[in-house]
């Protein structure tokens, strides 16, 4: 009789296979066959695979896969076939990719979903482009100075922002330079004010004007056409020296006069003082370190207050860093994160310190050497850190020593001083989602103390300088980016070659440009731009 | 019925083999325990029905549940909107899942019907760290598909994604 006959057979009333039944009925196939019948059976069953194309579950689950994947994945599981192609294309798979890799675009209204999946590829094509290194032009400019620049002034201060270079170029004279366009604006002050202390942002020149009389800020609106007029406010104090007293982000101005003292500025409009929650009110007591007040660039009606502050403890080997972030509504306190850095300060005496991040986010950098993050310990408000989730948790404390990258010095492989790699966590406030998140990076440790930290998209720009004995002078060799790693095996990417005989003194990145100062001039690249991801239209069906 | 705490239920696979669990064990399902709380108080006598579930994959849904049956429940699902970023998978689930792709699909689909979270995502997780990184050409390796791109159409894609690859 057919075995598989005899299988088919056992059957339940209703008809359905008898599971028990066929198992047992295999139990005594098993007992009754040779041991050359079960070699043959073992070597046939060890063959089978029970593999599965997987995107045949449905969508709500493959959207829970899809959650998981970085933007490099989105385009290679597009080429695996056809099917995959059109499963991975589809407006729900797209506004999974959307929400995590372009918040600032992605919102809850409903997009086309043909747009949306047209929209998606392009754009992150571009963005891979980007942090792939992959420039598509090249601008080198120098700065050209006035007769009259007086050498007491710092005749080397260069900033970017947003596309857009400021310089002195002479002592009542800050020259603009736009990127995009290779337009150069001379900004001035009515009565010829000299001009020495000023920020430059994405759409104004904010001067301070500190000669003789009232100290007031000066707003100078930077697009030609531009309906502003310049701006003036009279400041009640004067504003702190610290690199972030003033911030600003389209019309919005922030004015941090000292400690415990914020005004809001609409340029056009009043000051206002920005009222300290009870949280930011306590933490007025310590030691202030630094403080800044953050824009939302997506919503006008949002800002962010941080404070670090620390507490002294001469005995003990740790120093404590209290911080708080303040969210504000309108004017009005929101929701407070605080929490304590406790770093070990035996190693070094490093703290923690603000960057600047991608899409408008807030960026903290800690060491990653023993310190620890405490959450939750003392909660003034309410309101409750995000990070309590974990509280007390460890930020990958590791202490490694690792052999200092190859250099090459006039094509001639040599080694520098050992160097210790260090490792540090940026703590990263998403102001999209309204949630932190850590990332650790490891670098040679004379980065620690040096200039401006560069850290874009998980990205961690450096320029390599070391002495050249032969000319005794400084020299920049390439400018090497560190991906986001959570281990030290570090992948260092050669980013920008750089002329030989170079000094970088700063690196400055967004998603356009990579500028890098040095000497009388600056070398740009530039990237392809994601563009906006059109808004849902309307067709008027009657 | 029983008191106590070793109280037991049966459950029933949709080839009709009943299996005895902790109620304990069985209540890391959702969807269990909402319908032993929906029948508080009447007889549990007869095995629950568990229609979408075969008794292989019902018993290592049922293997994990036991695993961690000690597991603090997650409160509801708050994190909808911030991306899962981390794929690391706590080492006993790891074994747990090497298993095939059939019942890592079944797994999957099993602890979405009765509604256990964190098996759900375990199973995620793992199909997501099958697919991260890897080229076309890998991905297709490890789930037996075949590339029915035409030359063409390859080339095409080649040239599309120039930029998208790590220099």
């Amino acid at each position: 009789m057919d075995v598989t006959k005899a299988l088919d057979s056992l059957r339940l009333e209703d008809g359905m296979p008898d599971v028990v039944a066929r198992r047992e009925a295999l139990e005594r196939l098993l007992n009754s066959i040779n041991r050359n019948e079960i070699r043959f059976l073992q070597e046939r069953l060890l063959d089978f695979k029970f593999t599965k194309d997987f995107v045949s579950l449905p969508t709500e689950l493959l959207i829970h896969i899809v959650d998981y994947l970085e933007l490099e994945d989105f385009m290679r599981i597009r080429a695996v076939s056809h099917r995959w192609n059109d499963t991975f294309s589809t407006a729900e798979i797209c506004s999974i990719f959307t929400k995590n890799f372009f918040r600032p675009y992605w919102n809850a209204f409903e997009y086309d979903s043909q747009i949306l999946a047209d929209w998606l590829p392009r754009a992150v094509l571009k963005r891979l482009q980007r942090t792939n290194g992959h420039h598509c032009s090249v601008l080198h400019g120098e700065r050209k100075t006035g007769p009259s620049l007086l050498a007491v002034y710092d005749s080397s201060r260069t900033e970017y922002c947003s596309g857009r270079i400021a310089y002195n170029y002479d002592a009542q004279t800050v020259a603009v330079k736009n990127l995009r366009t290779g337009i150069e604006i001379h900004l001035r002050e009515d009565n010829r004010e000299p001009m020495n202390e000023w920020k430059l942002f994405d759409q104004f020149l904010i001067v301070k004007i500190a000669s003789w009389g009232p100290r007031r800020l000066l707003a100078i609106p930077l697009e030609r056409d531009s309906t502003m007029q310049t701006s003036t406010i009279q400041l009640p104090s004067f504003t702190s020296n610290s690199r972030g007293s003033i911030t600003a982000s389209g019309k919005q101005v922030g004015i941090i006069t000292q400690p415990g003292e914020v005004f809001l500025w609409n340029i056009g409009g009043c000051l206002s003082q920005l009222k300290f929650s009870p949280a930011c009110a306590k933490l007025e007591k310590a030691s202030p370190v630094d403080s800044r007040l953050y824009f939302n660039p997506y919503d006008e009606s949002r800002c962010y207050l941080v404070m670090i502050a620390t507490t002294h403890n001469h005995s003990a080997k740790t120093r404590e860093f209290q911080v708080i972030l303040q969210e504000y509504e309108s004017g009005k306190a929101t929701t407070a994160h605080q929490f304590v850095v406790s770093v070990d300060y035996t190693i070094g005496g490093l703290g923690v310190e603000l960057v600047e991040l991608e899409d408008g986010c807030i960026g903290l950098k800690i060491p990653g050497d023993n310190t620890t993050l405490l959450a939750d310990i003392d909660p003034i408000t309410e309101s409750i850190s995000p990070l309590g989730q974990q509280a007390r948790r460890k930020c990958s404390p590791c202490t490694h020593t690792f052999a200092p990258p190859e250099l090459r010095i006039n094509g001639v492989a040599g080694s520098p001083n050992p160097q210790t790699i260090q490792p540090f966590v940026i703590l990263k406030f998403d102001i999209h989602s309204r949630r932190w998140s850590t990332a650790t990076f490891h670098l040679l440790g004379y980065h620690f103390s040096r200039r401006k930290h560069t850290i874009w998209r998980d990205q961690y720009l450096y320029d390599h300088e070391f002495l050249d004995r032969e000319s005794d002078t400084y020299r920049t060799e390439n400018i090497y980016c560190v991906k986001n790693c959570s281990l030290p095996s570090t992948k260092r990417v050669p980013w920008v070659e750089t002329e030989p005989g170079i000094r970088i003194t700063e690196v400055n990145v967004d998603d356009e440009f990579l500028v890098c100062f040095h000497g009388d001039g600056y070398t740009a690249l530039q990237y392809p731009t994601v563009d906006p991801l059109p808004k849902k239209t309307f067709v008027r069906d009657w | 019925m029983s008191e106590g705490p070793a109280q037991t239920i049966v459950l029933q696979s949709n080839d009709n083999v009943a299996i005895t669990v902790e109620r304990k064990v069985a209540e890391r399902s959702m969807l269990i325990k909402n319908m032993l709380e929906d029948l508080a108080g009447s007889e549990l006598d007869s095995a629950i029905p568990i229609p979408n579930v075969n008794e292989s994959v019902l018993k290592k849904v049922i293997e994990w549940c036991e695993h961690h049956k000690n597991d603090p429940q997650t409160a509801a699902d708050d994190d909808s909107d911030s991306r899962k970023k981390t794929t690391d998978i706590e080492e006993w689930d790891q074994k747990f899942m090497q298993v095939d792709q059939e019942m890592l699909f079944e797994i999957i689909l099993a602890s979405n019907y009765l509604d256990i979270k964190p098996l759900l995502d375990v199973g995620c997780k793992t199909v997501a760290n099958m697919i991260k990184g890897k080229s076309p050409e890998e991905i297709r390796k490890t789930f037996n598909i075949t590339n029915d791109f035409t030359p063409e159409e390859e080339e095409q894609i080649r040239r599309e994604n120039e930029w998208a690859e790590d220099r």
